[in-house]
């Protein structure tokens, strides 16, 4: 498997992938809302099941974004267990679980 | 007028996406300063936009960087444990910062992280290749070793990282101004793989990039349920810093001399002068 290839494939299709839902979003969002209030919205006002929200695409591109490094580090995991390296498996595990509990679990412990 | 305003933060994040290449800094820790002062966006907002935006440039350059072999995956990986633990605290901190409204705070120490990350660009690094050391235990079970073709030197640099527990150290530190100031810390990761671990400084630039993209998407949890992020002011900065980042290492890079370099390095130094005297009350 070219590891590298693999990797660098991911991170270029999840960027194209994550902006054009941002930037499509965005260009609904002002064609509808050309006075609207910038400091208004944020990620816990804007609703994430509201299709007809333009700023809830843009928000799905954020969250593209956002998924592309733990999605790295689990390919890397699998790219380990293929080359049968134990260390480099544990430490990319290592690695998810830290990340997995920062972006799902670390908010819901701060009651925010 | 909304239409004017999404203009003039396209153009600031140009600016600071091509300022924070031409730096080699990276464009979240410009784009802040260059919200908060010239735009006036909330310190909180502009911190918001710099994290995300800095994931979609890690991707870019990091996907360049694994490809031309700099971006050394092992190494990187490895000491993600400790820029993710880093970035857990630093987020953490976040989260104190917001509750108790203490934006001034986070204007100085953002102000000092500034002057403090432009010092590499004044050492004499990026010039020499440092000495092949025989790896201690752990670093060499870990396989910290590699080789690439330097094209000034013009012959093939091997190498292999020692002190992995300097580089966990460094690491744990930029994770946590990362976490905290939502920037990628490119320099402190660079200072930690460069001066801690013994990796050539081309090594350390690009496994530096490639691991951004993941202490900031580590951070990024709490600061959407802070609500920090702000879906139009990252619509527009995560393409501009792109753009920005983009256009320097591209085709400007490569036209700036080391005193050129320097002086917008001095730009950045003014931008965190500023933020320290806006936290202290000096200037408004």
């Amino acid at each position: 498997m070219d590891e590298k290839k693999v990797i660098s494939t991911t991170l270029r299709y999840g960027v194209i992938i994550a902006s054009a839902l941002v930037i499509s979003g965005l260009i609904a969002f002002i064609v509808t809302n050309p006075n609207a209030n910038v400091y208004k919205f944020n990620t816990t006002n804007v609703s994430l099941t509201n299709f007809k929200d333009p700023l809830t695409i843009t928000l799905y591109g954020v969250i593209a974004l956002i998924s592309i490094p733990p999605l790295i580090v689990f390919e890397q995991i699998l790219i380990y267990a293929s080359e049968k390296d134990k260390i480099y498996i544990g430490i990319s595990v290592l690695v998810l679980a830290l990340m997995m509990f920062a972006i799902l679990i670390l908010p819901r412990l701060l009651h925010i | 007028m909304l239409l004017a305003f999404l203009a003039s933060l396209l153009f600031a994040s140009i600016i600071a996406g091509l300022l924070g290449s031409l730096t080699g800094l990276g464009g979240g820790v410009v784009l802040t300063p260059v919200l908060v002062l010239f735009l006036g966006v909330p310190i909180d907002y502009a911190v918001g936009a710099s994290l995300i935006s800095t994931i979609a440039t890690s991707a870019s350059s990091g996907s360049r960087y694994l490809k031309s072999g700099l971006a050394h995956m092992r190494i990187a990986i490895a000491l993600e444990i400790a820029t993710t633990s880093g970035a857990i605290t630093g987020s953490f901190l976040e989260y104190i910062v917001e509750k108790e409204h203490l934006f001034s705070l986070l204007d100085i120490i953002f102000g000092v992280v500034l002057i403090f990350s432009v010092i590499p660009n004044f050492m004499r690094m990026g010039t020499e290749v440092p000495n092949y050391v025989e790896p201690d235990g752990l670093s060499a079970k870990l396989k910290f070793h590699g080789k690439y073709y330097d094209e000034a030197l013009r012959r093939e640099v091997h190498y292999h990282g020692i002190r992995y527990h300097f580089g966990l150290l460094g690491m744990y530190i930029a994770g946590l101004v990362s976490g905290l100031l939502g920037i990628g810390s490119g320099a402190l990761k660079v200072l930690a793989m460069d001066l801690g671990m013994n990796l050539p400084f081309k090594i350390s630039t690009a496994t530096s990039s490639f691991m951004i993209g993941v202490t900031a998407a580590t951070s990024s949890g709490v600061y959407w349920a802070l609500g920090i992020i702000n879906p139009i002011i990252v619509g527009v900065t995560i393409p501009g810093v792109f753009i920005g980042s983009n256009l320097g290492s591209r085709y400007l890079n490569r036209l700036m001399s080391r005193r050129l370099r320097q002086l917008f390095t001095l730009v950045l130094v003014a931008l965190g002068i500023q933020l320290i005297l806006r936290g202290l009350g000096i200037i408004g």
